[in-house]
């Protein structure tokens, strides 16, 4: 009884076609323009900074009993309740990878949204174009991921394409070529669980590079075999590129940020997840995580001030580039070479916290 | 006090849509252990599968579960007389929405009874519900609160952000679930012993499934559909995967964290999505039918929607020369063959399909912008 995608009886109807008429309709003839919404989808914001982008619905009521004041107040009650509207409009908040460089067999898109999106339409309302501007056929797995607040899904691109062999890539090909540039468009039809459309188009360009094919590894002195070193300078910002990741220890005494550089972009929501704090004892440091430099930076901010001591960063090795590959495995075996060797479930990195006050650590090499 | 007519009609109405299906009063499942009552608070509804005397098993993803119900709906079995033309209008009426504020996620025919069951998102109400059409092609809203349950969730070391539960079944001894991750190319097969009970969490294991292409790229692969399968003896599972072919896998190879690698079958031609399969036994002969989505031209007829039907025979294959790589191919440029591979007309336009019993099939089909639910023929 398996299928992954549901039926709409009436998909063919463009449900949020005709809402975003019937809600234009309405605001048209009591002379209010709607504000633009969404556009390129801005970078994350914090809850804080999404509290104080939000227009104050409360308005004082009139004082005096005239007419123009009274008018006036139902003037500032509707003007108030648009901008209202149009701070709480649903919007795409954040694609990542938030870069615009992917290799040329990426896997997947996180969209973000800012309210509960509907289920069972997200193929109706994203495509794929190339840089001439024509549709890629069918990039995208039918399988819909949403997190189980319905205001991220996974956008999958069709792993049976962006596989090696598999009769999907051999007969049409993989869905993005190395070296072309594509542009991801999302629908501003799309509703949301309550049906309003998201209201504007967006869309993100982003350019391919070499296909990326090699285990993820925080000790590697090489660069990854499958690219060339010109291809893999493409996703870097260094000049000089380090292969390892690196760590920079914060000081002692104070709430600064642990970071961790990787080589290369990972997986966000992986990031998010995969990476954490334990103290000399192995006792698991409580802090907040983010990620900076196009998923190529990892912080972590304590809830407590650092001590002057050793600590540890354990790191999944389900941990994943924007490719797949793993610290744990490639994302494509070739079973005839030799066999992969043994990655344990947790990678540990070492570091010992700087002297309080001292002045930011350059980045260390992990070991 | 005699109620007027429309009165009358409305308080039949809402009994009927309030009706549970458990008129029968029989013995509890023998599949649940210390199952409760009460309301379900389905956050999500999925994929949908039947195992004996009318246990339903219903998919949770959202929260990553699933529910067992012994719905009670035990026979005698009674099969759908006349097609339902428009079976959108008539779920959305039982809901009180319209069409399009409806979708279909999955369906499943009770083989006991002959009912099929739906399991469809309300999205004016923001809810979700279980519905059945019985013979005569009434919809009934069904409210299980009274009926023994089960809900079994999936234990988060083993599931991780498995989000999406792509099929499940019941066999023998056990339930078993596929699933995927919604952020690392993870896809787990899970193993739930019967009886099910809400303390099933330690006996669940679950390994990874992975394909392997031309003998030589290794790749972990997500099963779309499956159907448990006695193969000489041996149980297995048949799982079509998402980008690949037909493939099976012992169940003894499922033991805990293991990886569990299919051996390719049958291959029906890329640009297929296969969608539901199933089984059964004719004129001494085995099929497995699937349905599945063609997302690129030549269509096999008027639809996207095709469906084909597979000689056991090939499932039952070991030599290296007829499986992976070399297994049966179903060429999408001829009409029909190899032989044991049979285009099935009766499923052109087929979004769902579903086995009543091994000469009838339940068959959901796209009719223009509508679909039509129907009771067809097995050949």
């Amino acid at each position: 009884m398996a299928t992954s995608s549901s039926w709409n009886p009436s998909r063919c109807r463009k449900v949020s076609a005709r809402n975003v008429a019937a809600k234009d309709a309405w605001l048209r003839p009591h002379g209010f323009v709607v504000p633009p919404l969404g556009g390129q989808a801005p970078p994350c914001r914090s809850a804080a900074e999404n509290a104080s982008r939000r227009v104050p619905a409360r308005v004082s009521p009139p004082k005096g009993g005239t007419t123009n004041a009274a008018l006036a107040a139902v003037f500032c009650l509707l003007f108030a309740s648009t901008l209202a509207f149009a701070a709480d409009a649903p919007r795409l908040e954040a694609i990542y990878p938030s870069g615009d460089t992917v290799p040329a067999n990426h896997l997947k898109f996180y969209l973000h949204f800012s309210a509960p999106m509907r289920e069972g339409v997200f193929l109706d309302h994203c495509r794929l174009l190339d840089a001439a501007g024509r549709p890629v056929l069918e990039p995208f797995r039918e399988t819909e991921l949403w997190t189980e607040d319905h205001r991220r899904l996974t956008l999958w691109l069709h792993p049976g394409r962006q596989k090696t062999g598999v009769n999907l890539n051999a007969e049409f090909g993989p869905v993005l070529q190395p070296g072309q540039s594509y542009t991801l468009v999302i629908s501003g039809a799309w509703p949301t669980a309550d049906g309003a459309p998201l209201g504007q188009e967006t869309r993100k360009t982003f350019h391919t590079t070499p296909r990326l094919t090699t285990q993820v590894d925080p000790f590697s002195d090489q660069p990854a075999a499958c690219c060339t070193q010109s291809s893999r300078l493409s996703l870097l910002t260094a000049e000089k590129p380090p292969t390892r990741w690196q760590i920079r220890p914060p000081a002692s005494g104070a709430l600064a940020p642990l970071e961790i550089r990787f080589p290369y972009p990972l997986d966000h929501a992986l990031l998010l997840r995969c990476l954490r704090v334990v103290d000399d004892a192995g006792a698991p440091v409580a802090g907040s995580v983010a990620t900076a430099d196009n998923e190529r930076t990892w912080r972590f901010t304590p809830t407590t001030a650092w001590r002057q001591a050793a600590y540890r960063v354990l790191v999944d090795s389900i941990l994943e580039d924007l490719a797949g590959n793993s610290l744990a495995r490639p994302f494509e075996v070739d079973i005839t070479a030799a066999p992969l060797k043994p990655v344990p479930r947790e990678v540990s990195l070492s570091f010992t916290t700087t002297e309080p006050d001292a002045s930011p650590s350059a980045p260390i090499t992990v070991r | 006090m005699k109620l007027p007519l429309p009165l009358l009609s409305l308080t039949a109405l809402i009994c009927a849509s309030l009706h549970a299906p458990g008129a029968i009063a029989g013995k509890p499942s023998r599949d649940l252990k210390d199952p409760i009552k009460g309301d379900l608070a389905l956050k999500s509804v999925g994929q949908l599968a039947f195992g004996a005397d009318g246990l339903l098993l219903i998919a949770e993803p959202g929260a990553a579960a699933i529910i067992a119900v012994d719905t009670g709906d035990t026979g005698p079995v009674a099969k759908l007389k006349e097609s339902v033309p428009n079976l959108g209008e008539l779920l959305a009426a039982a809901l009180r929405t319209t069409p399009d504020q409806i979708q279909i996620v999955d369906m499943a025919p009770n083989p006991v009874s002959g009912k099929v069951y739906l399991s469809v998102r309300n999205l004016a109400a923001k809810d979700v519900a279980i519905l059945s059409v019985d013979a005569a092609g009434a919809a009934t809203v069904l409210n299980f609160a009274e009926r023994p349950h089960v809900r079994v969730e999936l234990p988060k070391s083993e599931a991780g952000p498995i989000k999406n539960i792509s099929d499940l079944a019941v066999t023998d001894d056990r339930v078993l679930i596929t699933g995927q991750s919604n952020e690392e190319f993870s896809s787990k097969i899970f193993s739930i012993p019967l009886p099910l009970s809400a303390q099933s969490q330690g006996t669940i294991y679950s390994a990874e499934t992975y394909h392997v292409s031309h003998g030589k790229w290794e790749t972990k692969a997500p099963i779309q559909s499956f159907i448990p399968y006695d193969d000489k003896g041996t149980p297995c599972v048949i799982g079509a995967f998402a980008c690949t072919p037909i493939a099976k896998f012992p169940i003894a190879n499922l033991s805990s964290g293991a990886n569990v690698r299919g051996t390719s079958v049958v291959e029906l031609g890329s640009g297929n999505r296969p969608i539901d399969l199933f089984s059964y036994t004719k004129n001494g002969k085995s099929w497995v039918v699937t349905n599945t989505m063609r997302f690129k031209q030549p269509f096999f007829g008027p639809s996207k929607y095709w469906g084909v039907r597979v000689s056991t025979e090939y499932l039952t294959r070991t030599a290296p020369e007829e499986i992976n790589e070399k297994a049966a191919r179903r060429d999408v440029k001829e009409k029909a063959g190899p032989d044991g591979i049979e285009i099935m007309e009766s499923l052109s336009g087929a979004v769902h399909i579903g086995k009543l019993d091994d000469t009838t099939m339940m068959v959901l089909r796209e009719n223009g912008d509508k679909l039509q639910l129907e009771s067809v023929a097995l050949p």
